[in-house]
């Protein structure tokens, strides 16, 4: 089959889309064909090579992945050939103590696929059976694709760990990732008055397209200061981090006494410098939130079948063309996800 | 008839209040050294609002809140409430105290005068919108600590409360033990408690930093009585039977190690290096203290820059560093990656609300969580016990002073 695969870690350079051996699928397996795998910073981090991280070369990613059933294993009763489906891409024993109460991404032997087993940037994808959800026919497969693995991680900070509140005010930095843009809608859906900050005017549209109540071009205006003035000295009650160093002092300062600050990453360095006094004083909360547990996936899921959230697509490429669409990605110019078609 | 100053100990008739008191205060002239700050004054005795109550104060606390209001620094709490229109120009502070209702206001319904009672230190405005919606009151913007940013506390024979502080004075124990260890327990309640998920349950390990302090001590108290297993963190070995004796499962001297304060910069590959092989050792003597490999799902701050980047890197997959202080100093580096990789939650947490402060007393009514009275001193000696406590040679656990009290043992039935 094809695959958008690396022989060895490095750049752009390394890619290419290649003949690979297909995949040979276990008893407990369904082999996916796969239609549509959105990318992912995940993507380019595995490609250039993560500390620890050793991979059978050579090695493809992609975590989104949407498809229909090609094959199932011979134990395999619930899921059948020719079903529409999207791929949970979680990877865990299902043995150790925090699988045991169902916190699947804190498993000790935790895994996403496409990072430490073989992904979806390929014709063919292997994935145990209880890992694939059917698609309803309405769900096209570049927006069950686009729609995974961001919504699974922003519900899941807003949601469960933030336990974000209707009426409450949201603020999250950074719109133009995959995790921001979608959290404006899952905010909304909360009930929450969204802001959200941004370097562009037009990705700060993009976002009040999506529900964004509050919009602030941080290039030019101070975002601290505005929040400040705009709710009385008040702040907000929940911050969404995914940038780090570069906004860690403005988001303690910004979030209301009893407030939560959650965080999934840290684009611009993890080394995050910390006024204690604000954190006891404010009794603030801050969250490190990965990815999702099951229970989660399947909750959002249900959201976008039910039409209450929807994917946020950038652009649809033929998988051929992935090099292209990776580095569009690198440099930053996406609003939502690239989806990769085969 | 009536006087218009009781002696120290020498009781008014039950509810008949005096002119004035005996109060320890500090002045803004004074602000310094502890034992030169804080001096014995004669006072005018507080009138009290409608939703308050004045306790005839039989011992009193000793809390490092007062060492800071003694210095002025880092925050001058005089010029704070002269700010906000009050008319005091001292400091009469205190902030924990066991003793008897004296008077109070007309809409105090949970207490009556001749009630024995200690005296919670979360103090609110009644009419803060927050607190009328029904929310935790330790959040709302009027909340102040009582007897530190709150005038006329523990220090002074009639201290001025509102009713809602007042809990019942566990039976048992004698004035001075009563009156030692509420606002550490409380504090140390809510960092244990109050925050779900993250709540003590049997079994857990929590590491308690600074294990031998009031906080601390209270910390491996409470931890004891929810069935916990806590790992006490101390400074030298003298330390260690002080916390075996309060139910620590492990003691760990942290002067063996090296590797504290702000973390250096990972790009540093030698110095982070060294901090990282300081901080594994560490999270090992954790596991050899408690002979399983198990790390901590609670981690108890307060040192906070010193010991907080070690924290969170010993801290359980998806556990909790708490913190409710800064001794050590403010500055503190977090390396997020572990953060958000191992789902960790670093919280903040301030005092406590009545339900936590009734909650943690009826633990020391049951017997189940020692109050840790550490030595009780005479009233005139109260400028001396902030100054030992500044100068970190105060004895492990909580100090008291007799203030009515005429001599310790008294008041338990």
């Amino acid at each position: 089959m094809k695959a958008l695969a690396f022989a060895e870690h490095g750049g752009l350079d390394k890619l290419r889309y290649q003949d690979v051996a297909d995949p040979k699928i276990g008893d407990g397996d369904v082999l996916v064909r796969v239609r549509a795998a959105a990318l992912n910073h995940l993507d380019l981090f595995v490609r250039e090579g993560l500390p620890g991280l050793t991979l059978p070369m050579p090695f493809w990613t992609g975590c989104d992945i949407a498809g229909d059933v090609a094959e199932v294993g011979a134990a395999v009763r619930d899921v059948k050939v020719g079903e529409r489906v999207a791929v949970n891409p979680n990877l865990y024993d299902g043995r150790c103590e925090y699988c045991l109460r169902g916190e699947h991404s804190l498993c000790v032997r935790y895994g996403i696929l496409g990072e430490h087993t073989h992904g979806g940037l390929a014709e063919y994808v292997k994935v145990e059976a209880r890992h694939v959800i059917r698609l309803p026919e309405a769900i096209r497969y570049e927006d069950a694709a686009a729609f995974v693995l961001v919504n699974m991680t922003a519900w899941r900070m807003l949601v469960t760990q933030a336990r974000l509140r209707a009426g409450e005010d949201l603020l999250i930095l950074g719109v133009g990732g995959g995790v921001s843009s979608t959290a404006v809608q899952i905010g909304k859906l909360c009930g929450a008055r969204v802001w959200v900050t941004s370097s562009s005017d037009e990705k700060l549209e993009r976002a009040r397209a999506l529900g964004a109540d509050e919009c602030i071009n941080y290039a030019k205006q101070d975002w601290v200061k505005v929040i400040g003035e705009k709710t009385g000295r008040r702040g907000v009650d929940v911050v969404l981090e995914n940038v780090g160093a570069a906004t860690w002092k403005g988001a303690i300062r910004t979030v209301a006494k009893g407030g939560r600050i959650v965080t999934c990453g840290a684009t611009s360095g993890p080394i995050a410098e910390t006024d204690i006094r604000l954190v006891f004083w404010k009794q603030l909360s801050i969250i490190g939130s990965t990815m999702s547990n099951d229970a989660e996936f399947n909750a959002v899921m249900g959201q976008l079948f039910a039409g209450r959230l929807r994917a946020i697509v950038d652009t649809v490429m033929p998988l051929r063309e992935g090099v292209e669409a990776q580095r569009r990605l690198a440099e930053g110019k996406q609003f939502g996800k690239i989806v990769l078609t085969s | 008839m009536a006087s218009d100053l009781y002696d120290l100990g020498d009781k008014p008739p039950l509810g008949e209040v005096p002119k004035h008191m005996y109060a320890f205060a500090v002045r803004q002239n004074r602000f310094g050294q502890p034992r030169d700050a804080w001096k014995r004054e004669v006072l005018p005795t507080p009138t009290i609002g409608p939703d308050e109550v004045l306790v005839y104060v039989m011992a009193s606390g000793i809390n490092y809140n007062n060492v800071w209001a003694a210095l002025g620094q880092p925050l001058d709490v005089i010029a704070e409430r002269l700010k906000m229109g009050e008319p005091e120009d001292f400091h009469a502070g205190g902030s924990d105290c066991s003793g008897i209702v004296w008077a109070t206001g007309k809409d105090v319904k949970n207490v009556k005068v001749g009630d024995e009672v200690i005296v919670h230190s979360g103090w609110w405005r009644p009419d803060d919108p927050w607190v009328l919606s029904g929310k935790d009151p330790m959040l709302a913007e009027s909340t102040r600590i009582w007897g530190y940013q709150t005038n006329y506390g523990s220090y002074c024979q009639f201290a001025r409360a509102q009713g809602h502080q007042c809990i019942a004075k566990p039976k048992k124990l004698t004035w001075e033990a009563a009156g030692c260890f509420l606002l550490c327990a409380s504090t140390a309640y809510r960092m244990l408690m109050g925050w779900e998920p993250h709540t003590v349950e049997a079994g857990d390990v929590v590491l308690v930093w600074g294990a031998t302090g009031g906080l601390g001590s209270l910390a491996l108290e409470i931890i004891r009585a929810q069935g916990g297993r806590a790992v006490a963190v101390v400074s030298d070995d003298a330390k260690k039977k002080f916390c075996m004796e309060h139910a620590a499962v492990g003691v760990i001297n942290r002067s063996q190690f090296d590797h504290w304060g702000v973390m250096p910069d990972t790009k540093d590959g030698k110095a982070y290096g060294n901090w990282a092989k300081g901080a594994r050792a560490f999270g090992k003597a954790i596991w050899d203290a408690l002979g399983e490999r198990t790390s901590p799902r609670i981690v108890f701050e307060h040192p906070g820059e010193a010991t907080l980047p070690t924290s969170e890197f010993v801290c359980a997959t998806g556990g909790m560093i708490v913190i409710c202080a800064g001794t050590t100093g403010y500055n503190v580096t977090l390396d997020l990656r572990y953060h958000w990789m191992r789902q960790k939650r670093f919280q903040g947490s301030h005092l406590s609300n009545d339900q936590q402060a009734l909650a943690v007393t009826k633990l020391v009514d049951a017997g189940k969580v020692d109050p840790c009275l550490s030595q009780t001193y005479r009233f005139d000696e109260l400028p001396e016990c902030h100054q030992l406590m500044l100068d970190n040679k105060h004895p492990y656990g909580n100090m008291a002073v007799l203030v009515n009290a005429p001599r310790t043992g008294l008041g338990a039935s």
